[in-house]
């Protein structure tokens, strides 16, 4: 069962297409990251689930319903711009945004209360928002989005700015929320957070979907190229290989990048010198979104068998 | 409808617990009863000065009649602390011989070296009984704006001068003055017929219930509008460029939004108007004007003042949504603020001739009429009732259509960042 279904969605600014029919199914109970450079069209995607933006083309369904409008109530939704009432206290804005998702005072003071614990904010429930420091709002600005208990949680760059004590609790907190059953998409920069939170990945660039699925069938997809040798010559074996694309000599070791099969480059390398370690290597989700990323016509093209 | 409450409620609360609400409130008595204070202190205490003067008097008998209504009048300014008035203190100059223009030059030089206040030059002539006009007292001074030593030698010189005069014909002056006493015309409200038969008295009226009443309700009516309404487009940019716009519409739709938003802005104008009215009552009861306590004049009151909140803070709602900071929202502000400035020039003809068909089209005009339509319900004779019955609902027309107009404009501009759209895009928005 899907908590998101995204078919064939498109949405143009001016000239420029923010999101190029796009094709997305988040199942129920699931982390998703949504990754892609600046611009790619994360938050034009988060923010069309969101119906804050309505598609040219395309239907998007919310909790099996076709608009998250029809669901608001179950929906949490973290903004990647985010802004509190400075003059209110913690608890009044926490009041406040739970009551406008129809939660009463007598549900929301004991989540509130039990939040701002679990998240060491308790001292500062009945302080003014502005005397807060940036990762204490942050934090605030997180619990606003689970206090009224949504089944949905959609989090735009939620651990952007925080420090590592401050992200591994808001991560921590992430995981006990899926652990009861609500469905988490997020979108990050964060590869290393991507990987260790994701069951699946999105990544969107220029618009299109460039990778979807679980982090392993990513990886394996990318990770055929890249070989890490020990040979009795070191780097100077590689040099001349028709096999070898390029290569990154990290002093016992190389990383290198072939052409194609690696059986084969196996083979020619072990006729050449002697080989000590060989390991087929799995790239690290840094790594792909670079390649991806990358500016160069080459890299930009989505490698075979990716999701079109 | 209970988001929309929820939305009410914390708009509410957020303004009545600024420091610029309370200190709104309290600003407006305070500046009346200073103004009050302040005149009535500097009535009697700003003016505790000796002012000599000299008396060039050629007619020869004046200037004892003078000395005795100085010395009266010094009298009744009191003496040490209870002082509250002026002295004045003449001293006679003899010409013995001398050109009068010296004289005159001698006494501006007093003057100027503060010897003297001023001086008076009194002509023979004026007693003449055939004289003429031509014939005045001159009075020289450097300080010419002060009138309060020239009134009081014109008062006491005519009233002496001019019994001289009728001595001098041989006129009885109190038969004079019995002749000549006023017939002044007093301004009356109707007579009734009773029951029985009997025709009542007719009430003069009252200057507070023909002009400061209607005057008051309006101002009344402005200040509480202007106190509450643009605090909207302040709120509203705010929430935009902090991004918190994103989160409420995420939870609800702009339009509840907007509602709720007006509604607790209208609370707060009610709850302002309260406070005010409530004081003008208990003023107006503690002053004895019973018969200006209208419980209906106060139910239009309210109802004109929600109109004109939800009028016109729906704009200041679509501005500050339209606009990414404030410089750009006054300039769009402007012909807005025209529109609420507008009735209050108005008010003046509405007050002098308030069924005339000026005033009847100026109360009609649904930006006018929360203010002018008010200031006639207060005046005598009210408008026709199908006059106020138009009214309200040309106004509450206009309200719901500015309402509707906002709620479009709100739903797009609160995500729109950078340049403010102009009136085509406005409208597209409007379209939409």
């Amino acid at each position: 069962m899907s908590a998101i279904e995204i078919r064939d969605v498109t949405k143009q600014f001016d000239k420029v297409v923010a999101v190029n029919h796009l094709t997305l199914s988040v199942p129920t109970g699931s982390i998703y990251g949504f990754i892609g450079p600046n611009g790619s069209g994360k938050t034009t995607t988060i923010r069309m689930i969101m119906n804050i933006l309505v598609p040219d083309s395309g239907q998007i369904q919310v909790l099996e319903r076709s608009s998250a409008s029809q669901v608001r109530d179950h929906v949490g939704y973290l903004p990647e711009e985010r802004g509190l009432y400075k003059r209110m206290t913690v608890r009044q804005v926490l009041r406040y945004y739970g009551q406008l998702k129809g939660r009463s005072l007598a549900q929301l003071d004991p989540m509130i209360k039990s939040w701002l614990e679990r998240l060491q904010l308790s001292d500062w429930a009945d302080k003014r928002v502005q005397t807060l420091s940036k990762g204490m709002s942050q934090k605030v600005q997180f619990i606003s989005t689970i206090v009224s208990e949504p089944k949905l949680l959609i989090l735009d760059e939620p651990f952007s700015g925080l420090d590592p004590v401050n992200a591994d609790a808001l991560r921590d907190a992430v995981l006990g929320l899926r652990r009861e059953g609500v469905t988490v998409v997020f979108s990050t920069h964060d590869m290393a957070a991507a990987e260790k939170l994701c069951d699946r990945i999105f990544m969107i660039f220029k618009g299109n979907k460039v990778l979807d699925g679980s982090l392993d069938e990513i990886q394996s997809r990318y990770g055929q190229d890249t070989v890490r040798v020990r040979t009795g010559t070191g780097a100077a074996a590689l040099a001349g290989m028709a096999e070898v694309d390029s290569y990154i000599d990290i002093g016992n070791f190389q990383d290198v990048k072939l052409k194609g099969d690696a059986q084969a480059f196996l083979r020619a390398l072990s006729q050449k010198t002697p080989v000590f370690h060989f390991e087929l290597k799995k790239p690290s989700l840094h790594d792909i979104f670079v390649r991806i990323a990358r500016p160069t016509a080459e890299d930009m093209k989505p490698p075979p068998g990716a999701v079109q | 409808m209970s988001r929309i409450l929820v939305v009410a409620t914390t708009e509410f609360l957020t303004l009545v617990k600024t420091k610029a609400f309370i200190i709104g409130i309290l600003m407006l008595p305070l500046m009346l009863g200073l103004s009050f204070g302040f005149q009535i202190f500097a009535a009697r205490h700003a003016d505790v000065e000796d002012h000599g003067f000299a008396v060039i008097d050629q007619t020869g008998v004046l200037y004892p009649t003078i000395v005795q209504a100085a010395e009266e009048h010094n009298r009744k300014s009191g003496a040490g602390k209870e002082r509250t008035g002026p002295y004045f203190v003449p001293s006679e100059v003899e010409l013995n011989g001398r050109e009068v223009a010296d004289v005159k030059a001698d006494l501006s030089s007093r003057v100027r070296k503060k010897d003297l206040f001023a001086f008076v030059e009194i002509p023979a002539k004026v007693l003449d009984v055939s004289g003429t006009t031509a014939d005045q007292i001159d009075y020289y001074t450097e300080t010419p704006s002060y009138d309060s030593l020239p009134d009081w030698l014109n008062q006491v010189l005519q009233k002496e001068i001019t019994g001289r005069r009728f001595a001098a014909a041989s006129v009885d002056r109190s038969l004079v003055t019995q002749l000549t006493r006023p017939a002044r015309v007093t301004t009356l409200g109707l007579v009734e017929r009773k029951a029985d038969g009997s025709v009542t008295e007719a009430k003069r009226t009252n200057p507070i219930a023909t002009f400061a009443l209607p005057f008051g309700m309006m101002y009344l009516l402005f200040i509480a509008l202007m106190s509450s309404a643009p605090q909207l487009l302040t709120a509203v940019i705010e929430e935009k460029m902090s991004r918190i716009s994103e989160v409420l519409i995420s939870s609800i739709t702009p339009t509840q939004l907007l509602l709720g938003k007006l509604l607790g802005v209208a609370a707060v104008a009610a709850l302002l108007a309260l406070i005010y009215l409530g004081g003008g009552v208990y003023a107006l009861m503690q002053a004895g004007q019973y018969e200006l306590v209208q419980p209906a004049l106060l139910g239009w009151f309210v109802v004109y003042l929600l109109c004109a909140v939800l009028m016109f803070g729906s704009v200041f709602i679509a501005i500050g949504a339209a606009c990414s900071d404030l410089k750009d929202s006054q300039t769009m502000l402007q012909p807005f603020m025209m529109l609420m400035l507008l009735p209050m020039f108005a008010s003046v003809i509405v007050l002098r001739q308030p069924n005339s068909m000026v005033s009847v089209l100026a109360s009609l005009f649904p930006t006018g009429s929360p203010f002018l339509m008010l200031i006639r319900l207060a005046m005598s004779p009210p408008p026709p009732m199908w006059q106020v019955a138009l009214s309200v609902v040309l106004t509450l027309s206009t309200t719901a259509l500015f309402i509707w107009a906002a709620a479009r404009i709100f739903r797009i501009g609160l995500l729109m960042q950078g340049k403010p759209p102009n009136l085509p895009e406005l409208l597209k928005w409007i379209r939409a």
